[in-house]
């Protein structure tokens, strides 16, 4: 009656793939039209007439239509478990099989996954610093409600921000804060720094949590409160839990601490700066700076009333601004008046001009990682693609017993996919150690700057799309290549085939081409950093101490300067002293403005410069020359006519280099001195305005002391300040290591891209000796017949390496081009060479070429080594 | 369904078919037949209701399908126990004759 399908207890080789509605409809119509078949037949063996037994089949059949739908429910409920199980299966058996295989090779793994995760690791990291600069939140609660208010390059004064807060109807809140300095004294040591003076409602408005202690409030009235930033609580304090209650040292004032804030908050700052504490702004009526409506202090936010917005607000705040403006004559005030996110990129808006060649610098690096990335993963591919190559006939016998292609390029991809997790995870651990290393480098840089690099959802999914995508790239076109194949041959094991090789070989080339590019930038910079170190500032930092002197208003500026002054020049050793407000090169602080030349009314707003304030001998502490005209003198004090002196660059810009005797807007111009660098060593010079310090004093300033003895000098500095201001902090540092983070960027531009370069140099020096060592094994046969026909070891090597040359001269021809094009792109950040320098470009063609012949000279000695006999026998 | 056939309990069918099936794949029809020889023609099973039946053990894993040539070489669906089958109609098998054994004993006299 019934006839085996298959032997009982086998297994089945075939399997229906998953089959359509329509063909599951059809089976049952087919199934059920047998049935009645089957029945009318019987009924009229029994002697019914053809009709009637048909009828009869029928209806004992029941609602057939009924029946169909019912069973075409119940197969495709089937079909849909058995191919989900079958996918389940399959790619568990296919996760185990790629496991296998890579626990089987554990040399291509090991490679494959060390590279993986150096080049996953290095992205991932870029990317943590880009997530960390443009991707993560505010960590504040609800930072897309904040709003900045934002009034022009000057800041806004106490009460303009006050009449603006009493006004406003479109924020719940307002509060305002100013960056603060202050000397943190513990035991002996004073350290700098660097805090944010803000309104009792700042902390609360912004609605983060302490991580100990409770942040002040606007219920508080004390002003001798802080509240400090994690970082300072665990490096000065070592993570003292008992911190809150205690009392500390600031500028030689005692705060209590009322809490210490989470890791990571940072106000509402751009990512970066991380403000060390806060305290409470002392709005007594003996701070004179917050009665004077010009003094401008004060950066301003406000969390935005449910149902207004960004716009509503703007409008109503230009409104609010213009009323001031005319009520009391603030000409130079709200010259612009905008109201902007916080959060996002917003939050960089008004400081763009300091982070764009930071912004700038990432890019370059993403740029730089990626281009790494491709080198490594040209190595894997190529790897794969020998494996695959090795494999070709276990592939074939599986096609040829019917094992589906689709089903043969997942398994092959399984490999990759098993790669790409572990690499994946590897690439996270190595990123995450990059991103110490970059917090660390920065506790060089003379300001708190700590990136929020931790590891968040966007980084684990970046880094394993990243690995998963590679991974596939990678493998996807060897497991292609391996599953597309004349059965035929490669059963019969013929050549491999030429077309393959050439592949990889087109692989290598584009890795030597990269590699060089990258090789070539790593050049620049390296010399760009040469050339930093030999370019002149200008003036002479040897010899010369600096104090950071922050004293509490410009009145006690005017009311110490003179006599701290002469106490210093009668310290023994020292040859001359002076104040500045700026510090040039040492990045701690900067100051612009827009002038105008001879006071020219112009309808675009003047020329900016940037501006530094001096008393008479600062030039010649410094060593700075003076060209025409006179220095400051001490008849230049308050009340007499304002001076000013330009360097070389504003002369010539403004006034064809003769500036003595014109006028810059309330300033008569006394004299040039020589054009010195500004901020950063790399700077083209601008022009610069030198005002009298006397003239025009700020609370912070640095005294500049050329002295025959730094200890002494230093020594005697310190007690001659607590005499004169015992309740000032001062941080004393010779000049030369103040100037030293002048050359921190350049630095690290050197550095990261000499490792990327260097990483990229020996990714692609493995590519080649690996194709090097598989185009020998698969010449063995023929190196066998050469040597033994009486070619020497050197005719051999010289074959071999002839061939990879031919692939190298291409790659460094195309990445020298490419590189030197590129190179226009990194204007901004080398200095002094030329993107098409000759030294850089002969030393990386050397480098690459004598890699590469190393490279490929191995393996090749190793073939032309082999007993010749040996070879031959046993093909 | 004259009267002298019974209708079926829930779950009998399934019973009845995976009995059937114990003496080897076959297909729907033969199961059908199977029925109405082995009962004298006292239980039917509407031969929807058998497809359905048919369908459902299929989908809960205790019969396999397969394509192939009937007896008089046309193309039928046969069905056959798999192990999970062989398993359930034992365990059907030994439930239904505790059940009946039950039954009996209350209905008959003492």
């Amino acid at each position: 009656m019934t006839r085996p399908i298959r032997p009982h207890g086998s297994k089945r080789i075939f399997r229906f793939l998953r089959r359509s509605k329509k063909d599951v409809q059809s089976d049952v119509r087919e199934e059920f039209a047998f049935h009645v078949d089957m029945r009318a037949e019987d009924l009229r063996r029994e002697g019914l007439s053809e009709s009637a037994a048909r009828d009869q089949a029928l209806r004992e059949f029941g609602n057939v239509a009924r029946g169909i739908d019912a069973c075409v429910r119940e197969d495709i409920g089937i079909e849909r478990r058995r191919s989900l199980s079958r996918f389940a299966t399959e790619l568990r058996q296919d996760v185990r099989f790629g496991l296998r295989l890579i626990g089987r090779n554990r040399r291509f793994a090991s490679v494959a996954i060390a590279t993986l995760a150096i080049v996953i690791g290095g992205n991932a990291a870029i990317f943590s610093v880009i997530n960390a600069l443009a991707l993560k939140p505010l960590p504040v609660n609800q930072p897309d409600r904040l709003a900045r208010v934002y009034s022009g390059e000057s800041q806004m004064s106490w009460l303009n921000y006050q009449d603006l807060r009493a006004r406003s109807t479109s924020f719940e809140d307002m509060a305002a804060h100013a960056s603060a300095m202050r000397g943190l004294t513990r035991g002996d040591t004073t350290v700098r720094a660097m805090g944010e003076v803000v309104t009792t409602n700042y902390l609360t408005m912004l609605g983060v949590a302490p991580r100990l202690g409770r942040p002040f409030t606007p219920a508080d009235t004390r002003t001798d409160v802080v509240v400090l930033s994690d970082r300072v609580w665990r490096t000065r304090y070592g993570s003292d839990s008992r911190i809150v209650g205690r009392w500390i040292t600031f500028d030689n004032a005692r705060y209590e601490v009322l809490g210490v804030m989470p890791a990571g908050f940072r106000g509402i700052r751009p990512p970066g700066l991380v403000p060390e504490f806060w305290v409470p702004v002392d709005s007594s009526p003996a701070n004179g700076v917050l009665r004077d409506r010009k003094k401008t202090a004060f950066e301003v936010v406000g969390r935005l009333k449910e149902r207004r917005d960004f716009a509503g607000a703007q409008a109503e705040m230009a409104v609010l601004a213009k009323q001031l403006k005319a009520d009391y004559a603030l000409d130079d005030q709200f010259t612009v008046m905008a109201v902007f996110a916080v959060d996002g990129l917003g939050g960089y808006r008004g400081v763009s001009n300091v982070m764009l060649p930071m912004f700038l610098f990432v890019g370059l690096m993403t740029i730089v990682s990626g281009l790494v990335l491709v080198v490594g993963c040209a190595n894997i591919g190529g790897l794969l693609l020998a494996r695959g190559a090795a494999r070709r006939r276990e592939i074939a016998v599986r096609l040829a017993l019917g094992a589906g292609r689709g089903r043969l390029i997942r398994q092959l991809l399984a490999e990759s996919f098993v790669l790409a997790v572990i690499g994946g995870s590897a690439g996270i651990m190595v990123a995450w150690w990059l991103g110490d290393m970059l917090n660390l480098l920065a506790t060089r840089l003379p300001f708190p700057i700590e990136f929020d690099l931790t590891i968040d959802r966007w980084m684990v999914v970046y880094t394993f799309g990243l690995a998963l995508v590679t991974c596939l790239l990678c493998g996807l076109t060897p497991a292609r290549r391996a599953t597309r194949l004349e059965l035929v041959s490669a059963l019969k094991d013929d050549d491999p085939g030429a077309v393959r090789q050439r592949f990889r070989q087109v692989l290598v080339a584009g890795q030597v081409t990269l590699s060089c590019l990258l090789l070539l930038w790593s050049g620049l910079f390296v010399r760009s950093l040469l050339n930093v170190q030999r370019i002149d500032p200008g003036f002479d930092p040897t010899g010369v101490v600096v104090a950071n002197i922050v004293v509490d208003d410009d009145r006690q500026a005017i009311a110490v300067a003179p006599e701290l002054l002469a106490r210093i020049r009668a310290v023994p050793g020292v040859q001359s002293a002076a104040l500045s407000t700026v510090v040039p090169l040492s990045l701690t602080g900067r100051e612009e403005h827009r002038v105008h030349p001879d006071n020219v009314a112009t309808d675009t707003r003047g020329p900016w410069v940037v501006a530094n304030r001096v008393t008479p001998g600062w030039f010649e502490t410094l060593r700075i020359p003076l060209i025409a005209g006179r220095d400051f003198q001490t008849s230049d004090g308050p009340g007499a006519p304002l001076v000013a002196i330009v360097n070389e660059t504003a002369a010539r810009m403004f006034w064809n280099g003769q500036a003595v005797g014109r006028r810059l807007d309330d300033f008569e111009v006394i004299g040039t001195v020589r054009d010195s660098k500004y901020w950063t060593l790399g700077e083209t010079v601008r022009p610069t305005v030198y005002t009298a310090f006397m003239q025009r004093p700020f609370s912070e300033m640095n005294l500049n002391v050329r002295t025959t003895d730094l200890a002494g000098t230093t020594a005697a500095l310190r007690s001659e300040m607590r005499r004169v201001a015992p309740d000032v902090f001062v941080e004393i540092k010779p000049l030369t290591a103040a100037v030293a983070v002048a050359i921190v960027p350049a630095q690290v531009g050197a550095m990261l891209t000499a490792t990327f370069g260097a990483l990229a140099a020996m990714l692609a020096t493995m590519g080649v000796y690996g194709l090097v060592s598989l185009t020998v094994a698969q010449r063995t046969r023929e190196i066998g017949i050469r040597k033994a026909i009486g070619a020497r070891t050197i005719d051999v090597v010289r074959l071999v390496v002839r061939g990879s040359m031919t692939l190298v001269t291409i790659g460094l021809a195309a990445g020298t081009v490419l590189g030197a094009l590129g190179a226009r792109a990194l204007g901004g950040f080398i200095v002094g060479v030329s993107p098409i320098d000759p030294l850089t470009i002969s030393a990386t063609a050397m480098l690459v070429v004598g890699t590469v012949l190393i490279a490929s000279a191995l393996p090749a000695l190793r073939a032309a080594r082999v007993d010749p006999v040996r070879t031959l026998k046993s093909e | 369904m004259g009267d002298s056939t019974l209708g079926l309990l829930q779950g009998t069918v399934d019973l009845l078919i995976l009995r059937a099936l114990q003496s080897g794949p076959t297909h729907g029809y033969a199961v059908s037949r199977w029925v109405r020889e082995r009962t004298e023609g006292v239980l039917t099973i509407e031969d929807a209701a058998l497809y359905q039946a048919l369908h459902r053990l299929e989908g809960r894993g205790w019969i396999e399908a397969e394509w192939g040539l009937s007896d008089n070489n046309r193309k039928a669906k046969y069905y056959r126990l798999t192990a999970a089958g062989r398993r359930q109609v034992r365990a059907e098998i030994s439930l239904w004759k505790r059940y009946a054994e039950a039954v009996f004993k209350v209905i008959e006299p003492a």
